[in-house]
C-alpha cells in the first residue's frame, strides 16, 4: 500500500434541528457516524451507498464545505477538521471538488472565462490576466474544450460540456486530492464514458487522488481503487474492488451487489437478495446495528451491540458480527 | 440586441389597439349613456338629442371609434364635462404632483428597501433578520388608512409638523406638502418590498453555484456581493419596473387624502362626477403607462439576464 494522502479518524457530522413553536426540542441527525477511511496517494476511492447514507456530507467534510463534528481529517500528516481563515484558504487549493449537478454549478449569469479566472484571482494574485488566461486556455484543452468556450455562459453549453468545465475548474488550483460528489450520475450514458475517462485520464497526469462518492456500482467498478459501503452513517464494509466485488463479506454489501446487474460475476445460488423494508430514519437509527432490522442473519447480539470494523482478511474490513467467510 | 428592442417595441402597436378597442367597447356600451347622465331625470327629448349631436353621439359607431384612435394618437382628449377644461392640461398639470409624491416615495422606499433586505439576508436566521421580519409582517398587517388618520391627526393637527393637507406649486412649498404622504407611502411600501427583496436574496443563497464559489474559496463577504446579489436582482427588477407606470399615476388613496391636486385626484373627481371623456382618458393613459412598463421590463430583462435569447 502506498502512502496514505488522507486519513479520516473517528469522523463525525450531526445536524441539529429544532422542532415545536412554543417548545422547541433539538433533535439531532448524525449523517456520518464515527468513520474511519484511508485515502491513499494517487489512488481513488469510491463510496457507495444508498440516497440519504451520508456519502455526500461526508465528501464536503472532506473539503471542508462542511465542519465535521467531531474527529480527525489528516490531510498530509496535519488536521484538517477545524481548519479555519488562512489554513481553509490553504485547503480550497489542495483539495477541490466535482459537483453532481453541472447544470446548477456554474453561475448563469458569469462567463466561463470570468468562472475560471476567479480560483486564480483568489490564490494566484500575483498573476497578471494574461498569465491566468494562457494557464486557463492550457487547462481547458485538457479538459478537452475549445477556447471559444470561454465567451460563453454555462447555459449554451451541453451537460457533458458543462461538468468539463466544473472539471476545469476544479482542476484550476491544482489540487492534489479531488472529491467527485456523483460527478457522472446527471450526464448521459454515453457521456459519462467520455468524463470517467477524462478524470482517469487527468489522475495520470497530474497525479491526482480521488474520492468518488456514487450510487453507479459498475462505475465504481471500473474506476476505483478501494471501495468504502456506507450505511446510515456507516462504513459497513471496505476492501479492494475486485476483493469487494468478488467476495462481499457484510450482508448489506451482498444486497447492494445482488440488486446490480453485473454479468460476469459469478453470484451464490441465492441470487438476488430482496431486502425488507425501507432504511430506518436516520434521526431514530436502530439500536445495535444499523442494518439490523433488514438483515437475514440477524441476533440478539445484532440488536444491542454495534459491531466495529474488523479485519476479516488482508485490506478487507467489515462491520458485522456474522460476515461470510469463504 | 437594437433589433430586438425594435421588434419589442413593434410588438405594442397591436396590443395598443386591442386595449383601444376594450376600452372604446366598456365606454361607448358597458359605461352606461353619459348623455342621459349629465341632463338629469328632467330633460326633454330635443334636449337630448341635441346634446347627443354636439358630443357626437349620433354619429355611426365605428366613425366614433375612429375619432377616439386619432384622440389616442394625439393625446388630445377633448374637454372634462364639468370642469370645460382641455383634458390634456389637466393631465400635465396633475403630473407634476403625482410624481413628485410617487418618485419621492418609490426611491426612498426602494433604497430603504433593499439595504434593509440586504442586511436581513446576509444575517439569515439570526435575530436581526427575524426582528426585520417581524417588523414587516407588523407594518404590513397595518392599514394605510391607519397610517393617514395618525399622520393627520397627530403628527399634522397635534403637534403641527406637517400641513394636515393641500398643495402648493413651486419649490421647496411643494415639499412640505407631500412630506407626510412620502413618509406614509414608504410606511405601507417598505414591509411588502423587504420581505419580496429578501426572498429573492435568499432564493439565490442556496443554490448550488454558491456551493462551487465557496468551494473555489472566496470569502463570505464576496460570494454575497459578486454572485448571490446579482443573481437576485433579475426578480427584484421585474419588480421594481413594473411600479414605474404609477410614478405618473401618484396615488389614488394619497392624493385624494391629502388634496393634492395629481392624476389620482383627477381621476377620483371624475369619477365623483361621471366625467366620461376625462375618465376615458384616464383609462387609456394608464394602460399605455402598463405598456411602456412591460416593454421597459423585457429590454432590461436583455441588459442583466445573459439567458434571454434575443431571437
Amino acid at each position: 500500500m502506498s502512502e496514505p494522502l488522507l486519513e479520516i479518524k473517528n469522523l463525525t457530522k450531526s445536524f441539529f434541528f429544532k422542532e415545536g413553536f412554543f417548545f422547541k426540542s433539538v433533535h439531532e441527525l448524525q449523517a456520518v457516524k464515527e468513520v474511519d477511511l484511508t485515502i491513499s496517494k494517487g489512488k481513488t476511492l469510491g463510496l457507495v451507498g444508498e440516497s440519504g447514507c451520508g456519502k455526500s456530507t461526508l465528501g464536503l467534510c472532506l473539503v471542508r464545505l462542511l465542519k465535521p463534528t467531531s474527529g480527525s481529517i489528516l490531510f498530509e500528516s496535519s488536521n484538517i477538521a477545524a481548519a479555519q481563515g488562512k489554513d481553509l484558504l490553504r485547503l480550497r487549493r489542495d483539495i477541490q471538488m466535482i459537483f453532481q449537478d453541472p447544470y446548477e454549478s456554474l453561475n448563469p449569469r458569469m462567463t466561463i472565462e470570468d468562472a475560471l479566472v476567479e480560483p486564480y484571482q483568489i490564490h494566484q494574485p500575483e498573476l497578471t490576466r494574461t498569465q491566468i488566461l494562457g494557464e486557463i486556455k492550457a487547462l481547458l484543452e485538457v479538459c478537452g474544450l475549445s477556447v471559444q468556450t470561454l465567451k460563453k455562459y454555462p447555459h449554451e453549453f451541453s451537460g457533458g460540456q458543462r461538468q468539463r468545465i466544473c472539471i476545469a475548474r476544479a482542476l484550476s488550483v491544482k489540487p492534489k486530492f479531488i472529491v467527485c460528489d456523483e460527478a457522472v450520475s446527471a450526464l448521459d450514458v454515453s457521456i459519462q464514458a467520455q468524463i470517467i475517462n477524462l478524470l482517469m485520464d487527468l489522475q495520470k497526469q497530474f497525479d491526482l487522488t480521488y474520492l468518488f462518492i456514487s450510487h453507479d456500482l459498475s462505475v465504481v467498478r471500473h474506476i476505483c481503487d478501494d471501495v468504502a459501503v456506507m450505511y446510515l452513517g456507516r462504513v459497513v464494509e471496505q476492501a479492494p474492488t475486485d476483493a469487494l466485488f468478488r467476495r462481499p463479506c457484510h450482508p448489506y454489501t451482498q444486497a447492494l451487489l445482488s440488486a446490480a446487474p453485473f454479468t460476469d460475476l459469478k453470484r451464490d445460488t441465492k441470487g438476488r437478495i430482496e431486502l425488507q423494508g425501507d432504511v430506518p430514519s436516520p434521526i431514530q437509527p436502530p439500536s445495535g446495528c444499523a442494518f439490523h432490522p433488514r438483515c437475514w442473519k440477524v441476533t440478539e447480539e445484532c440488536r444491542r451491540v454495534i459491531p466495529r470494523l474488523e479485519r476479516l482478511e488482508e485490506q478487507h474490513d467489515a462491520a458485522c458480527f456474522h460476515p461470510d467467510l469463504k | 440586441m437594437t433589433g430586438y428592442v425594435i421588434r419589442r417595441i413593434l410588438y405594442t402597436i397591436p396590443i395598443l389597439f386591442g386595449v383601444s378597442l376594450i376600452i372604446f367597447f366598456l365606454f361607448h356600451w358597458v359605461g352606461g349613456d353619459p348623455v342621459l347622465q349629465m341632463l338629469g331625470k328632467h330633460a326633454t327629448p330635443d334636449q337630448v338629442a341635441e346634446l347627443r349631436h354636439e358630443l357626437g353621439f349620433d354619429q355611426p359607431k365605428w366613425k366614433q371609434y375612429l375619432d377616439y384612435l386619432g384622440q389616442l394618437a394625439t393625446f388630445e382628449f377633448g374637454r372634462s364635462y364639468s370642469t370645460r377644461q382641455r383634458i390634456s392640461e389637466m393631465i400635465l398639470d396633475g403630473i407634476g404632483p403625482s410624481f413628485l409624491l410617487a418618485s419621492l416615495g418609490f426611491l426612498i422606499t426602494l433604497s430603504l428597501a433593499i439595504i434593509i433586505a440586504l442586511v436581513s439576508a446576509y444575517y439569515r436566521g439570526k435575530w436581526i433578520d427575524r426582528a426585520v421580519v417581524l417588523i414587516c409582517v407588523a407594518g404590513m398587517s397595518v392599514s394605510a388608512l391607519a397610517y393617514i388618520l395618525f399622520g393627520q391627526y397627530f403628527l399634522a393637527y397635534k403637534l403641527g409638523w406637517f400641513p394636515i393637507s393641500g398643495y402648493e406649486k413651486g419649490f421647496p412649498q411643494n415639499l412640505a406638502y407631500v412630506a407626510m404622504p412620502v413618509i406614509i407611502w414608504v410606511m405601507v411600501g417598505l414591509g411588502w418590498d423587504v420581505r419580496f427583496f429578501r426572498t429573492s436574496i435568499l432564493d439565490e443563497t442556496y443554490k448550488d453555484y454558491v456551493r462551487t464559489a465557496r468551494s473555489k474559496g472566496l470569502s463570505e463577504k464576496k460570494i454575497f456581493l459578486k454572485h448571490i446579489l446579482k443573481n437576485s436582482m433579475i426578480p427584484i427588477i421585474t419588480y421594481v419596473v413594473i411600479q414605474i407606470p404609477f410614478l405618473i399615476l401618484g396615488s389614488f388613496l394619497l392624493e385624494s387624502f391629502f388634496s393634492i391636486p395629481g392624476i389620482g385626484s383627477i381621476t377620483i373627481d371624475a369619477i365623483n362626477n361621471s366625467d366620461f371623456p376625462v375618465l376615458k382618458a384616464m383609462t387609456t393613459l394608464i394602460s399605455v403607462l402598463m405598456i411602456f412598463g412591460n416593454l421597459m421590463t423585457d429590454i432590461l430583462y436583455t441588459l442583466v439576464d445573459p439567458r434571454v435569447r434575443l431571437q
